[in-house]
């Protein structure tokens, strides 16, 4: 391993939020953890420095124990995590008793800024810079903001144009596309007009692999919901959203997942779903204008994006060396 | 040749009871004053009446003799069947007693006679002590099958009663305009026509009252037994309108009613003392206006305990069916109660609230038609998980199929009082609408006239333009 590669192994792989103001990125990585632990397959999420690993414990600890929304996010937030799983078949021991495989270690270097940076002509040049380094980009889709508001593109455009004309000038726009891979999430699907939606499209499927049988969207039918929910949208701009990514990035560096950082309510006591009774909010009793959260936190498909992504860029790195 | 005074009391206490038909009476009174001249009568209801056809002071009478007698035939008209009566009560001058004598000679029929006391009160006392010759009745009202409301006479007084004498009768008043009820005496016998004596009317709280009748004298009934302070007006409407005025048919929930007050206790402590302060105006305005036949429920509730933690407070029935001075006792014991739980603030258990109810109407019917009346801020819980964001019935219950049980009973009316300061989640008061069945009443804006229009809404005070203006016969 040369320098270079000991000191990326160590930043680890940029990976950027994006996505409107209140879409959910901050709580998408504070249910990362809360989510790794719940799959039980041996992934975890560890600090590699101290203030990551205060911020890593806060954001889990505020959603699952205070049951409370992050803040708003101020500026950009960068947390350095390290995904760490045991290797394929660490259960079975060596027959000639070596020491097991080495635990596999990707490291997250994220950035979480606040949704206002991405507003039409905010983008800063240094978060332009960093969004270019990033190859990795969680873009989080939130179709409640696009129901109400309706201008997810416009959170888009601006920053995309500027990436791309920063890749052009770096020569690496060859191809015509980003060389970034790109996660797009719907978010808040456990938000009831998130799932009817789905269930008019008759995209959800009950989960019959998890314990809890939570409707879900497989990850085909996850674009097809991407495609619906821009076509629907208020202001008729989302289908851009659609022709943007299109345009831009790789088909293949592109994979659509429909998430919930929080999942549907459970009832505690039975541990059961219960499909006439699924939202997961409810009104603080401090202050009733904001959102609680009202039963334990089941994040759905909040780690498959990251480890899809980290796993990509690992890839990449070990073909580079 | 004259007779005195006793005489004449006895010779126009028989004429005047020989009145009637198109016979009439003339009475040529010579008295202190001047000359009178009388004419006596029976109106269409048999009443005698004796009405002062002309007058003249003595000093405008003509001083010639012949011309003042003159004056005098004139104004007695054309002789008729009946000669006329002649009377002197001119004591002191012999003016009169001069005229007399002359206008003996023109009618040579005629009784004449002196006496002390003026003709007026004479007459008046001799009228008022007149036999009737119909039987009087008041006029009231029956409540036939299917509440159709007829038109009946209840005997006061049977032919040949006199002045003092006294009638029993029971009546109800039921919500009256503001006129009051007309209490209506008709004169009836086998052969004339029903026809009324007189009508006057009194605002009487609805109820029931024994009534006593007595006749002061023919035309005149006095009504005792009413209410201090309660004091009767001319009715000035004709016959006919006041008939008009009378609905076609009475429902019996104006007369018994099942009032069930739900009220919300969940919220600032303010806003639930309003909530509670406007049922209990409900239940006093109702009960006044139904004496004796209103019955109340009371019951309180909030949320659903939908927070970790949260205690499910059951709706409480403070009062089921109970007399209305209770369920005030009741309604001021919880306005006590200090502040009530918050809770989950999007939505309250009224669907609950409507099961429960109807569950319990179902168990131990209540007579008469039921009202239940919402007061309230936060709407129902849906059924389950919908757009809204409001959290589902733990139980499951829908609040519109609870709604269609207890209307599909046919003797439940629903109305809603919404407050609309208190700010739940959603904005949309739709609910409240279907509820209340159209737009709800908003607790802030409630004045004694909406309070009685939501009394007429539930059926339990009469609608505007539904009044009844006469009692309705009670059995005794
Ligand atoms: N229903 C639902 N709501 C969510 C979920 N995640 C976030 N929210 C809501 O979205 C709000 C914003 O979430 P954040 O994580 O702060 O969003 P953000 O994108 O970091 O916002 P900024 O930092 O302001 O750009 C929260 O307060 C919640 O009300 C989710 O999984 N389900
Ligand atoms: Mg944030």
């Amino acid at each position: 391993m040369n320098p270079q590669e000991t000191a990326r192994q160590q930043l680890g792989h940029n990976i950027a939020m994006w996505g409107t103001p209140g879409s959910g990125k901050t709580t998408f990585l504070g249910a990362l953890s809360i989510a790794l632990s719940r799959q039980d397959q041996g992934w975890k999420l560890v600090g590699s420095d101290v203030p990551s690993t205060d911020a890593l414990i806060k954001l889990a600890t505020d959603l699952a124990g205070q049951r409370k929304f992050p803040q708003p996010t101020q500026g950009i937030e960068r947390y350095r995590w390290n995904l760490v799983g045991a290797a394929p078949g660490r259960r079975r021991r060596r027959p000639w008793g070596g020491p097991g495989p080495e635990a596999v270690q990707i490291g997250l270097d994220l950035r979480d800024p606040t949704g206002e940076v991405y507003a039409l002509n905010a983008a800063s040049e240094d978060l332009v810079e960093r969004l270019v380094k990033s190859r990795g980009i969680i873009y989080l889709f939130d179709p409640v903001w696009e129901f109400v508001k309706g201008n997810s593109f416009d959170y888009l455009y601006g920053v995309l144009l500027r990436i791309a004309h920063r890749m052009v000038d770096a020569g690496e726009f060859s191809d015509g596309s980003l060389p970034h891979y790109l996660a797009v999430c719907i978010t808040k699907f456990d938000d009831v007009r998130v799932l009817e939606t789905a269930e008019k499209l008759r995209l959800v499927t009950p989960d019959t692999e998890g314990l809890l049988g939570f409707p879900r969207v497989g990850d085909d039918d996850a674009r097809a919901l991407f495609r619906w929910l821009c076509e629907v949208s208020r202001s008729g701009n989302a289908e851009l959203v659609l022709n943007m990514i299109k345009q831009f990035f790789h088909e293949d560096r592109v994979r659509y997942y429909v998430t919930s950082s929080i999942g549907f309510y459970v009832d505690p006591e039975f541990r059961l779903f219960d499909p006439d009774d699924v939202q997961n909010l409810i009104p603080d009793p401090d202050n009733p204008t904001q959102m609680k959260i009202r039963g334990p936190v089941y994040p759905i498909n909040v780690t498959e994006p990251v480890t899809w992504l980290a796993q990509e860029l690992a890839a990449q790195d070990r073909s580079r060396r | 040749m004259s007779r005195d005074s006793r005489e004449l009391r006895e010779v126009l206490s028989a004429a005047v009871t020989e009145l009637g038909g198109s016979r009439w009476l003339t009475v040529v009174d010579l008295g202190q004053d001047g000359v009178g001249v009388w004419e006596l009568y029976r109106d269409e209801a048999g009443t005698p009446r004796g009405e002062l056809r002309w007058t003249t002071p003595w000093s405008a009478l003509p001083s010639d003799d012949a011309a003042a007698d003159q004056a005098i035939v004139d104004a007695v008209g054309p002789a008729t069947r009946i000669p006329p009566l002649l009377v002197s009560t001119n004591s002191r001058g012999d003016r009169g007693d001069k005229v007399l004598e002359r206008l003996g000679r023109r009618y040579p029929r005629a009784a004449a006679f002196t006496g002390e006391h003026p003709v007026d009160r004479m007459l008046l006392k001799v009228i008022a002590r007149q036999p009737l010759t119909r039987f009087y009745e008041l006029v009231a009202l029956r409540r036939r099958a299917a509440g159709r409301l007829e038109l009946v006479g209840c005997q006061l007084f049977p032919i040949g009663a006199r002045r003092g004498d006294t009638g029993h009768v029971r009546v109800r008043c039921l919500p009256s305009d503001a006129r009051g009820t007309v209490f209506a005496v008709a004169a009836y016998s086998r052969d004339t026509r029903f026809q009324l004596v007189s009508a006057q009317a009194i605002k009487l709280p609805p109820g029931v009252y024994d009534l006593t009748a007595e006749l002061r004298r023919p035309g005149l009934v006095h009504f005792g037994g009413l209410p201090e302070g309660a004091a009767f007006g001319p009715e000035r409407r004709a016959w006919s309108a006041i008939v008009s005025a009378i609905p076609e048919r009475l429902d019996r929930a104006t007369i018994v009613g099942h009032l069930i007050c739900a009220v919300e206790i969940s919220g600032p402590a303010d806003r639930v003392e309003r909530r509670l302060a406007t049922a209990a105006r409900m239940v006093e305005k109702t009960a006044a206006e139904l004496v004796g036949g209103l019955k109340v429920t009371l019951l309180s509730y909030g949320p659903h305990a939908h927070h970790r933690n949260g205690k499910d407070v059951p709706i409480r029935f403070d009062a089921w069916a109970e007399e209305p001075s209770r369920v005030l006792a009741a309604l001021r014991g919880l306005a006590g109660g200090g502040p009530a739980s918050e809770g989950y603030p999007s939505a309250a258990r009224i669907e609950c609230v409507l099961a429960e109810v109807a569950d319990r109407l179902e168990a131990s019917p209540v007579p008469g038609r039921s009202a239940l009346l919402l007061v309230g801020a936060r709407p129902p819980c849906p059924p389950r998980s919908d757009v809204s964001q409001v959290l589902p019935c733990p139980r499951r219950r829908d609040w519109r199929v609870e709604l269609r049980r207890l209307r599909r009973r046919g003797d439940i009316v629903l109305a809603a009082v919404h407050d609309r300061a208190v700010q739940t989640a959603h904005a949309d008061d739709s609910a409240w609408h279907e509820l209340g069945g159209g737009p709800p009443a908003d607790l802030d804006d409630l004045d004694d006239l909406d309070v009685a229009e939501l009394g007429a809404a539930l059926e339990l005070l009469p609608m505007k333009g539904r009044h009844v203006p006469l009692p309705l016969l009670e059995p005794r």
